[in-house]
């Protein structure tokens, strides 16, 4: 399982509202990152970050993106997890093939 | 050009200009010398100035020959040697030797170990979003939610229903200009209907009968009015594109949580709004 999340990273869906917020904490800590897709209609981006399973900072970075995404849907849905996209619009995702 | 030894003060000769010490044990000396300062808490002195022999003090009470050395006792019980003219410079090399060393000895047995603190990992600077903050903080100093949450206290039961059929339609509106914005651009039809709604909700007679204290009116009123006035504005163009301020968009998704727990979610193309009142009445 964790050599998967090695391998596979956590993927986020991050909204524009705090996407310098999220940015921020991936450069900061020098978090290794990729950006899967763009939604252009949610006005959100996917992102995949890999963080260093042995770095205490790592994780901590990865809670602190997590919670922000989770107050950030909290607030605009009610609900602690954010999915933006409507529920007979699930692949409105552009991919980033690179 | 003459150089001369940075312990005992003599000249020296040597090819080398970088030579600091007579040979022999002045160097060594010199070593001992700083190494007891250092123990002792006496600021050592500067590289390459000397050191006088009478500034050396000990706290500690030595064994000392006397044909040798004159012991002063002093009244902080520290012992001052001074040396004897009359003795040779070889034997006070040796001399001087043995008691820098015991000097030295005695010190490092004195002083207590030091331990010097273990460094701590500085903590993880944690990132706080603006936006989040500032919706926070418009939730935090309105009594809005107060009033969602319990309508009983502020609204008499009749009003509560109109309240409700209200609000669920400013839940749905905001949802959708919030929507909107995320947008990159919208169709005119699209701008028409939302505009068209907004219009529809603020001269509703529900919308008028909405008690003084209901929180939504003014905002809505004033939402409704920059809709319509944006609508106007873009009506020629095929494609819009709609954007809300930050500052404005916290407020709507202030609002816009303020009452989700009131009313439900209903999608914009189930919004009613001619028969509500019969419904209702």
């Amino acid at each position: 399982m964790e050599t998967q999340q090695k391998q596979t990273g956590r993927l986020f869906i991050v909204p524009m509202d705090v996407m310098m917020d999220i940015l921020r904490i991936i450069l900061k800590n020098g978090l290794r990152h990729h950006i899967e897709g763009i939604n252009a209609k949610e006005n959100t981006i996917l992102i995949r970050v890999f963080p260093n399973v042995n770095s205490l900072y790592a994780k901590e970075a990865m809670r602190n993106i997590a919670e922000i995404l989770t107050d950030y849907g909290y607030y605009l849905t009610g609900n602690s997890s954010f999915s933006p996209q409507d529920e007979d619009d699930d692949d409105s995702f552009i991919y980033n093939r690179a | 050009m003459g150089k001369n030894c940075l312990y005992c003060g003599k000249e020296l000769q040597f090819k080398r200009s970088t030579k600091k010490y007579c040979p022999g044990s002045c160097k060594q000396l010199a070593y001992y010398k700083r190494q007891a300062e250092s123990l002792s808490g006496i600021p050592a002195e500067n590289p390459g100035t000397s050191v006088k022999e009478e500034d050396v003090i000990v706290k500690e009470p030595i064994t000392v020959r006397q044909d040798d050395f004159t012991v002063n006792d002093n009244k902080d019980e520290n012992i001052v040697l001074i040396r004897k003219e009359q003795s040779t410079d070889a034997e006070n090399q040796n001399e001087k030797e043995n008691i820098v060393k015991e000097i030295a000895v005695k010190q490092e047995e004195k002083v207590p170990v030091v331990k010097t603190p273990v460094q701590k990992e500085e903590p993880y600077e944690w990132v706080e979003s603006r936006f989040i903050n500032s919706i926070r903080g418009l939730i935090d100093v309105s009594d809005e939610e107060d009033k969602f949450s319990h309508p009983k206290k502020y609204w008499l039961p009749n009003d509560i229903q109109y309240i409700h059929w209200v609000t669920v339609r400013v839940r749905c509106l905001l949802e959708s200009v919030i929507k909107i914005s995320n947008c990159p651009c919208i169709d005119r039809q699209t701008m028409l209907e939302l505009a068209d709604a907004f219009k529809r909700l603020v001269f509703c007679d529900l919308f008028k009968w909405m008690p003084k204290n209901y929180p939504c009116t003014k905002w809505m009123t004033e939402l409704n009015e920059k809709i319509q006035a944006f609508a106007i504005a873009n009506n020629n163009c095929e494609t819009i594109r709609f954007r809300l301020s930050p500052e404005r968009k916290t407020k709507l998704i202030a609002q816009r949580f303020v009452i989700g727990d009131f009313v439900p979610k209903v999608k914009f193309t189930e919004l009613e709004f001619e028969t509500a009142l019969d419904k209702i009445l």
